[in-house]
């Protein structure tokens, strides 16, 4: 297994990237650019040698949270809750309480419930449905269908199982905060390693983010952390460019290539620190 | 000795040239036009010693130091291993810059830090290969201390590089070769990187790869339970039409010309490797093939 102590993230890089992702969404007005940054530099702050950065980023929480609330049509904006579900508890447990953010949520909590049965069996929505509970907003988290259910309870079959489905097993599995049993933990870390070969980084965190949260630590795991902490860049973003493709005109790769990669890496050494084992450590 | 003038000639000529080739690099970076710089900054930091190269070396140096502090470099070596060492002299030649700093570097010092860059497994796992089965063949062809490795470390860090070719799999065979004549003299087997890139080709539906790597994890490496069972299912949703071999493998046009105009070859492994595979991960052929030598 790799040595990890070189690549985990130092106070002065931590502030490296919070600060590429502020220059991000200070260049953008998209509200999805906004939550996405703010998210993550969250997540930054809650780390250790980040004391104090919350304080500033409760305000920006209130005022996104307004701006928010105050869009023409706020639930056509495309944002993921997730990201506003997991601002408010970053901030909630570090003694801060974003009010708009809190009224969102609400807003969230109350729209989920008017669902019908099919909606509310999707993995993203009983994983919603799941934070929020947690956080003590009024919603309610269905069972998962059978199908899911099936394919929840037979680790052989995540192998072949499309990207798709992975992604919504992850987040039932995350809904559900059971343990995974060894196994069932080490596939998901070698399916998030043959993914993260085909650099499908989204998927790959997905799962990590529940081996990490609800399994046990491996070899596997602890490569792919590795494979991710390794796309760190000077600037503080992550991510590597093919600069032998010819990028679409008009893209911005900070936006849509480096800032859901840093997003996706921050989060998940965020989640790995909160429930890594101080009886395993990750070189062990 | 040549006319000053001559020489002065062509210096100029070679300075303008190479202006030309480092703004066209630097506008659109292709594997063609860095092959160029490469080949230009060879011989740069041969001739560093001859005056009346000095504006050429500087330029050189300058455009170095830019590629390395914006990335490019990185970026360059991140995608393909072959641009190493032209990657690796062009960072060395940034630090003669006028703006160069130790921070510019920081990045690619972090990848060699974690195994990414610097140490390529292919030579070595060629060179003892070659060396194993010279040997039984009564050549020695082995000039050379070449160290004890840790295999394991060797082949496992490949796991953390985004790619895709027919490299990786010959990587993993290489080393089963190496296992199976000289498994005696190796403490650790590679175990991640085999069964991830098994993964990988399962989930990429790439059912050239499945059977050659499935194989090889039981034969050399490990399979355990239960990417055994998905291995095996996968084999059998996959057999070829009788009289007909598996198909080539997807992605192969990126690969080398040595591998490319394989093509028969690699499809006629594959069907091979499936009946191997067949024959070992199910129990039911060997059962069956000693049923009937039992009775």
């Amino acid at each position: 297994m790799l040595k990890l102590e070189p690549l985990l993230l130092s106070a002065d890089e931590a502030a490296a990237t919070s600060s590429y992702l502020r220059s991000l969404q200070e260049r953008s007005s998209s509200l999805l650019v906004a939550a996405q940054s703010l998210f993550a530099r969250c997540c930054l702050a809650a780390g250790p040698g980040s004391p104090g950065m919350l304080g500033e980023l409760g305000a920006e929480a209130d005022a996104l949270g307004q701006r928010i609330l105050h869009a023409p049509q706020p639930d056509q904006l495309g944002l993921d809750p997730v990201l506003l579900i997991e601002i408010y508890r970053l901030l909630k447990d570090g003694g801060i309480e974003p009010a708009a953010i809190g009224a969102l949520l609400e807003r969230v909590g109350a729209e989920l419930l008017t669902q019908d049965e099919r909606i509310q069996a999707m993995g993203r929505v009983r994983y919603i449905a799941s934070q929020l509970t947690c956080l003590g907003f009024s919603a309610r988290a269905a069972k998962p269908t059978k199908e899911m259910a099936l394919l929840m309870r037979s680790p052989e079959n995540w192998f072949s199982a499309t990207a798709a489905d992975l992604a919504e097993l992850a987040d039932h599995l995350v809904a559900d905060r059971r343990r995974l049993e060894r196994d069932a933990s080490q596939i998901l870390a070698l399916i998030a390693l043959a993914e993260l070969r085909n650099y499908r980084v989204d998927l790959s965190c997905s799962l990590l983010r529940a081996v990490f949260q609800l399994g046990e630590p491996s070899a596997e795991a602890a490569d792919a952390l590795s494979f991710i902490a390794l796309q760190r860049r000077r600037d503080g973003r992550y991510g590597f460019s093919n600069q032998f493709v010819e990028s679409s005109a008009g893209a911005d790769e900070h936006l849509e290539l480096f800032l859901p990669l840093t997003v996706n890496a921050v989060w998940l050494f965020h989640v790995e620190a909160t429930y890594r084992s101080p009886l395993q450590p990750l070189n062990a | 000795m040549q006319s000053t003038e001559l020489i002065s000639q062509l210096f100029s000529t070679c300075f303008a040239e190479s202006l030309r080739l480092l703004e066209g690099f630097e506008a659109a970076p292709t594997s063609a036009s860095l092959f160029d710089v490469g080949a230009v900054a060879e011989m740069v930091v041969l001739g560093e010693a001859i005056p009346g190269s000095e504006l050429l070396q500087q330029a050189i140096c300058d455009a170095a130091a830019r590629w390395l502090r914006s990335g490019i470099l990185e970026d360059l070596c991140m995608l393909r291993m072959e641009v190493l060492s032209h990657a690796a002299l062009l960072a060395y030649l940034a630090r003669r810059a006028t703006d160069y700093s130790a921070a510019d570097i920081a990045v690619i010092k972090r990848l060699c830090t974690g195994r990414l860059l610097g140490r390529s497994e292919m030579p070595v796992l060629t060179q003892q290969l070659t060396a194993a089965y010279f040997a039984r063949c009564g050549i020695d062809s082995d000039f050379g201390d070449m160290g004890s490795r840790d295999l394991a470390r060797i082949i496992d860090k490949r796991i953390l590089r985004a790619r895709s070719d027919e490299y990786d799999v010959m990587a993993v065979l290489l080393c089963a070769q190496l296992l199976q004549l000289e498994g005696h003299l190796i403490c650790s087997r590679p175990t991640r990187y085999p069964r991830a890139l098994l993964v990988q080709a399962i989930r990429t539906d790439n059912s050239n790869w499945v059977p050659v790597l499935a194989y090889a994890c039981a034969h050399s490496f490990s399979l355990d339970e239960p990417l055994r069972g998905a291995a095996l299912k996968y084999l059998l949703r996959n057999l070829p039409q009788p009289g007909e071999l598996l198909p080539p493998p997807a992605g192969a046009g990126i690969d080398s010309e040595y591998i490319v105009q394989a093509g028969r070859g690699l499809r006629i492994r594959s069907t091979l490797a499936l009946a191997f595979a067949l024959c070992t991960l199910g129990d039911t052929y060997v059962e069956a093939r000693a049923s009937v030598a039992i009775g």
